[in-house]
């Protein structure tokens, strides 16, 4: 049986659309690599003297392994867009893309003189996408912003952490930035579409705030239909009960959730607590949710007299969502995540890079497998070849 | 004005948030989503609810799409889901998420149209194939699983799971990606085919920045990367938590240090050389910053988030305060949420955040109505696939659709 870890690379469902990657740190060239992985052909174009972004905490072997892990499956081309030869070049790349990607801070990319209004100029079909924290027109606009202010910003950090508390943020950024990431890939297949419709190319712009707010679309849907404010549950479900961390005897959390009857039924024979099917309190779904802290404080008892291993054992016999809290180390040894491609180890010449797989399968246009990120710069006498070739052509 | 996707039609069989959110981003793109609904309800229809009203989650997720209530496993609704499939450029089902069987008939069918230029979604939580493909897993395991939990509380203590439905949006962020890149491909070549998503491995692929993190670093730098501190609470001041740092490269420059005591009347620290010179990159986010935490606190009881934002951003810093679902979303919405255009009027007065392209006006749809009720476009649904009012009868005797009342 072949694995998904051993799929045959594929050319992707978007081959033979080219992307121009003139972003920064980690949304821009994220999104880039997200349409990499599904088949584009990527030029990223790096300042000679390098960014900040390279420089980010932890390095491997000197290089921020940020930066490693958000330019896989592109070719690395040197322009100092401050240059007017260079700049030429930029724009000679930018008419031969379908799309262009840029994540500055608003104005800087028309200063640089690769604005839309240019670029559209000589390609009118180029799909541009901006992706600037805040609305033009907003009380913030032209802020810069980093992923731990979005978190603040964007409420996303007011919803959760220990009950009672004041809000927390993720201790490890960039997860909206990630999240933004994949909304700029959208945008750019839609504006292909798009384009194909109108035989018109589009300047796109999505805002970090924006992507942030619909990451939590769930949660302001509650809040404005009921008035209340989620706040900071601990490991608890908004939508249902029991779905939370449970202590066991061998002082290890599992998670465990039964989202109905059939569930919470299956649950409380594992459980082997008859008491909880028929105490009243817990005898329908909504009832569950309104007596959740009871609840928990019920089961606990119960998880607490045997070790978490013989509970989930147990549970994944009877099909009870439940499952273990894992660490990076868990992930990388575990024969599931690694043996179905899910976490791969990417040789780079900077080092292995452990990250996940592609997300997507697909069954006529495999993607292609990932390709390390190339050393900066280091595919532009190529890529210049490619441009004198294209020029040459009537 | 109607969106990019208009005129592509959507035959949506989930019962789940993640199917919900995968088929609620191609409503908002402008594609015509026929959601077949049990005809008991979809299930989602209830989460978070403790009265016996349709919950608030359901207005918005399952808005912009139409309901038909129908028995997918009875022999008299075969012959109409066949033809619905047949009319359907994509088909989204969630069963293996669900922890169901999918129905032979759509098995059977949307097998066979792939290769007519349909394109199929499959959601599962792990995977097709392999030791877990069978776990079942809700939004809570999922996050478990793939290590987000580890960042996010404090060793010792009750663990934190993260607010937003992360794994649900990463599920469905990305299968939308890949049913768009589909649809590409179709529009290049006629053809269709089936792209299935795994939960899981959504989230971690976001994840692979912090994965990366710790493949083999060069140094235990700490910081930004470590789960075994203390939560990132932020920093209380007279009104709301803030948060704050001085992000750059190292050595941290000295003056911002130097003049955050001056203003927090923290002189006294000055005087210690060590701190003098280190000060920066010993306050704000990461684990070295809990030692002068509550030093800055104490100071920080009478400034507000206002003034000591504005504080740190004049020495150099970065900061913001923690903004509150209240102040952000409430009945005053925040002119930010306003202007970046997250926020739009659904028909009949309520409002929904849509995802973040859908503002501009030819991508997204710019006119959005409400959640369907149960089975509310049964008949005007068979009907456009050529049933007769009497066939429509004589399902709805049969039990095997639902006909509202």
């Amino acid at each position: 049986m072949r694995s998904r870890g051993q799929d045959v690379s594929g050319i992707g469902p978007l081959s033979g659309i080219r992307v121009l990657d003139v972003g920064t740190y980690a949304v821009g060239p994220s999104a880039a690599a997200y349409l990499g992985y599904l088949g584009c052909d990527v030029i990223r174009i790096e300042n000679p003297a390098g960014e900040g972004f390279m420089d980010l905490d932890p390095t491997m072997d000197g290089m921020a392994a940020s930066y490693i892990n958000a330019n896989m499956q592109k070719r690395s081309i040197h322009l100092n867009l401050r240059d007017d030869e260079d700049l030429r070049k930029a724009h000679l790349l930018a008419d031969n893309a379908d799309i262009l990607i840029e994540n500055r801070l608003p104005g800087v990319i028309d200063r640089l003189g690769l604005s839309y209004e240019t670029v559209s100029a000589s390609n009118p079909g180029v799909i541009f996408l901006s992706m600037p924290g805040f609305a033009p027109d907003g009380p913030f606009a032209g802020r810069p912003s980093l992923d731990m202010e979005m978190q603040a910003l964007s409420g996303f950090a007011s919803i959760e952490g220990a009950e009672g508390g004041p809000g927390e943020m993720f201790r490890v950024y960039a997860h909206l930035d990630h999240t933004t990431a994949i909304a700029l890939a959208q945008a750019a297949v839609l504006g292909l579409l798009n384009r194909r419709r109108t035989g018109r190319g589009r300047h796109i712009v999505v805002t970090f705030m924006g992507s942030s707010a619909f990451l939590q679309s769930t949660r302001i849907a509650e809040y404005m239909g009921t008035g209340s404010p989620p706040r900071p549950s601990g490991s608890a479900s908004p939508w249902f009960a029991p779905s939370q961390s449970f202590p066991c005897l061998d002082q290890v959390y599992i998670n465990i959730s039964a989202q109905n009857d059939a569930a919470f039924h299956d649950l409380c024979e594992v459980l082997d607590a008859p008491g909880l099917l028929e105490d009243q309190r817990f005898g329908s779904d909504r009832l569950r949710l309104a007596n959740r802290t009871e609840l928990g404080i019920a089961i606990s008892k119960v998880t607490t007299t045997r070790p978490s291993w013989w509970w989930l054992r147990e549970l994944r016999k009877r099909r009870v969502p439940c499952g273990e809290l894992y660490t990076f180390e868990s992930l990388r040894t575990d024969p599931h995540f690694i043996g179905q491609g899910l976490v791969r180890e990417i040789p780079t010449k900077w080092g292995k890079i452990v990250r996940g797989g592609h997300p997507w399968k697909f069954s006529l246009t495999p993607c292609p497998e990932i390709e390390p990120a190339h050393e900066p710069g280091s595919d532009s006498e190529e890529v210049l070849a490619e441009l004198r070739s294209l020029a040459e052509k009537p | 004005m109607s969106g990019v996707l208009d005129g592509t039609r959507v035959l949506d069989l989930t019962a789940t948030i993640t199917g919900a959110l995968t088929s609620l981003q191609l409503a908002d793109a402008g594609a015509d989503v026929i959601k077949l609904e049990p005809i008991a309800g979809d299930p989602v229809r209830q989460f978070g609810t403790a009265s016996n009203e349709a919950g608030p989650l359901a207005q918005v997720i399952l808005r912009g799409k139409r309901s038909v209530a129908i028995d997918l496993t009875s022999v008299a609704s075969s012959e109409a889901v066949s033809r619905l499939l047949a009319d359907a450029d994509i088909v989204l089902e969630d069963y293996s998420l669900r922890g169901e069987e999918i129905p032979g008939t759509i098995r059977h069918d949307t097998a066979r149209t792939y290769a007519s230029g349909v394109i199929g979604c499959s959601l599962t939580a792990f995977g097709d194939e392999g030791p877990y493909s069978d776990y079942l897993a809700t939004e809570l395991e999922l996050q478990g699983m793939t290590a987000h939990m580890w960042f996010l509380g404090q060793q010792g203590e009750p663990p934190v799971r993260c607010g937003a439905d992360i794994a649900e949006f990463a599920g469905a962020q990305h299968a939308f990606l890949g049913i768009v890149s589909a649809l590409w491909h179709r529009e290049e070549s006629g053809l269709g085919q089936r792209v299935s998503v795994a939960l899981c491995e959504a989230l971690l692929s976001l994840g692979s920045h912090w994965m990366a993190d710790f493949s083999d670093p060069d140094e235990y730098t700490g910081g930004l990367t470590h789960p075994f501190e203390i939560p990132e609470t932020g920093y209380r001041t007279k009104d709301k938590q803030v948060m704050f740092g001085f992000f750059g490269r190292r050595p941290q420059k000295t003056e911002p240090w130097q003049e955050l005591c001056k203003a927090l009347g923290l002189e006294d620290l000055l005087k210690d050389p060590w701190l003098a010179e280190h000060g920066a990159g010993l306050v704000g986010v990461g684990q070295d910053a809990q030692e002068t935490k509550p030093l800055l606190e104490q100071a920080m009881v009478n400034w507000t988030s206002d003034d000591f934002v504005q504080l740190i951003t004049d020495i150099g810093g970065r900061a913001a305060p923690f903004l509150s679902y209240d102040e952000l979303y409430g009945d005053q919405l925040h002119p930010e949420v306003a202007a970046s255009c997250a926020l739009v009027e659904i028909q009949g007065g309520a409002s929904a955040i849509v995802p973040a392209w859908a503002h501009d006006a030819e991508i997204g749809r710019q006119e959005h109505s409400m959640a369907p009720d149960i089975g509310q476009h049964t008949a005007e649904v068979l009907h456009a696939i050529g049933l007769s009012d009497f066939e429509i009868k004589q399902l709805e005797a049969q039990g095997a659709i639902l006909l509202p009342a």
